[in-house]
């Protein structure tokens, strides 16, 4: 066990330290999330009345750009002095890494959206009918993002361009999440229908699963190739 | 010396990259107490073999094993043994100096208590510099402290890509030594090296990288580094 769990928090505590004492994402990307979501409110003003009905997708585009934006700043680190392979030629399973890395990635994903998401609920009118639905979808859909993001940022680390490319390569996979998120927010904030809630939960827990036991099998073998 | 009963092969390498051979059927042998120093021009290939060897680079054909007693590592046990100083360091630069011992520690489940840790960092010549973050090292306390990474993690296998770089007179003399106290615990050496005192000084075996291939390989005992480095010196 203490083969699983010491690297592991190593792991966390070496990306919790750097975050702590440069501050890079949680300042700067927290203010990237507040940014989008302002911009969003100007943009949406045209039709005060269905204020509300955007807040869903408001929510889920500032989660997908945040996280998006934050993964590929956290894997920087790993890229300067290939950090990463410190990691990966240790005697460390790099499924342990791969696990290591997607919980720093969650835990500062759900930091930015307790910043974020209450500036939603105020500039969108936006009240909450099932408090348990809402923090189901966003913990689910968050993880979902996190897994597909946390993969291939670490893929792409030394690609060109590699801010446009995990975009291209991360949002069709991440379209049916989105899709997921929506639906179950808005049937959290009594705008949906609420009979297919349990579907759509049913299909974030399925994809989270699969993407999960998929990365941790081939985590390393996909970051050499 | 002591005996580790370990043997690091090279099997008949070739690696590729696009349509441009980097490495050529490449076999090297290196046992307990050995250390091999690769010479050749830049561009060699001498980096690409020690990624190779450290598990970073598949090759195309062929395959890099190390034995014990005969029998060889796979896994976690294979990288418990190996460790590589490329010319990237591996170092976290926002770390402290202990936090990237301590973290190395960890990933080799090795100790990581202060008081241990602060002792290689004072072999090391970094005593002072403990609770400094690494991006404020020159090029020399960088290489002082990715050579801490190397005892920390207690791995008999030192892969070493031009160790020696930035380092002073002080720090040359004392990284010589501590190859040297490495060999006699029966640990393995493989670095990649420029400078011929530095060969005649740590190594026993060198071997002369050409285009890729190994084109001479010889003990130093025997007249190896002049041989070498004599080749080096003709145009090519």
């Amino acid at each position: 066990m203490t083969r699983v769990l010491r690297p592991f928090i190593a792991i966390l505590r070496k990306d919790a330290t750097i975050e702590f004492r440069t501050r890079e994402v949680l300042f700067t990307v927290g203010i990237f999330a507040l940014l989008l979501v302002v911009v969003f409110a100007f943009a949406f003003q045209a039709d005060s009345s269905s204020m509300a009905g955007y807040g869903p997708g408001v929510i889920w585009a500032t989660i997908l750009f945040f996280t998006t934006i934050g993964q590929s700043r956290l894997f920087d680190r790993e890229r300067e002095n290939d950090g990463l392979w410190a990691l990966l030629l240790s005697p460390v399973d790099p499924a342990v890494v791969f696990l290591a890395k997607v919980t720093g990635s969650f835990v500062l994903a759900v930091l930015m959206e307790l910043v974020s998401l209450p500036l939603v609920f105020v500039l969108f009118d936006l009240t909450v009918w099932s408090p348990l639905l809402l923090l189901g979808a966003l913990l689910l859909g968050t993880l979902a993002l996190t897994l597909v993001g946390t993969l291939f940022s670490a893929m792409l680390m030394r690609a060109r361009m590699k801010e446009v490319l995990l975009p291209l390569v991360t949002y069709p996979l991440l379209m049916p999440v989105l899709m997921a998120g929506v639906r179950l927010t808005g049937a959290a904030l009594g705008l949906g229908m609420p009979e297919s809630d349990g579907f759509w939960l049913r299909f974030l827990t399925g994809f989270d699963l699969v993407v999960c036991g998929m990365s941790l099998a081939l985590f390393g073998r996909m970051i050499r190739a | 010396m002591a005996r580790r009963n370990l043997q690091f092969e090279v099997r008949a390498v070739t690696l590729t990259a696009g349509r441009r051979r980097i490495l050529r059927d490449i076999a090297l042998t290196v046992a307990d107490g050995d250390v091999l120093a690769l010479v050749g021009r830049n561009g060699a290939g001498k980096s690409t073999l020690l990624s190779v060897m450290a598990g970073r680079l598949r090759p195309d054909v062929g395959d890099v094993r190390l034995l014990q007693d005969g029998r060889p590592l796979a896994g976690g046990e294979l990288r418990s043994r190996v460790v590589w100083l490329p010319h990237e360091l591996l170092i976290y630069p926002d770390l402290t100096a202990i936090e990237n011992l301590r973290l190395t520690a960890s990933l080799y489940s090795a100790r990581d208590d202060a008081g241990g840790l602060s002792k290689t960092l004072a072999a090391v010549g970094l005593r002072h510099a403990s609770d400094k973050v690494a991006r404020a090292f020159s090029r020399g306390m960088l290489q002082r402290l990715a050579v801490a990474r190397l005892i920390v993690s207690g791995a008999p296998l030192w892969l070493m890509d031009e160790p020696m770089t930035g380092l002073d007179e002080p720090g040359r003399h004392w990284l010589k030594e501590t190859i040297g106290n490495h060999k006699l615990g029966g640990g393995l050496v493989v670095f990649s090296s420029h400078v011929r005192s530095e060969v005649a000084d740590c190594a026993n075996r060198v071997a002369l990288i050409e285009g890729g291939r190994v084109t001479f390989e010889g003990a130093v005992s025997t007249g190896g580094v002049s041989e070498a480095f004599g080749r080096l010196e003709v145009p090519a």
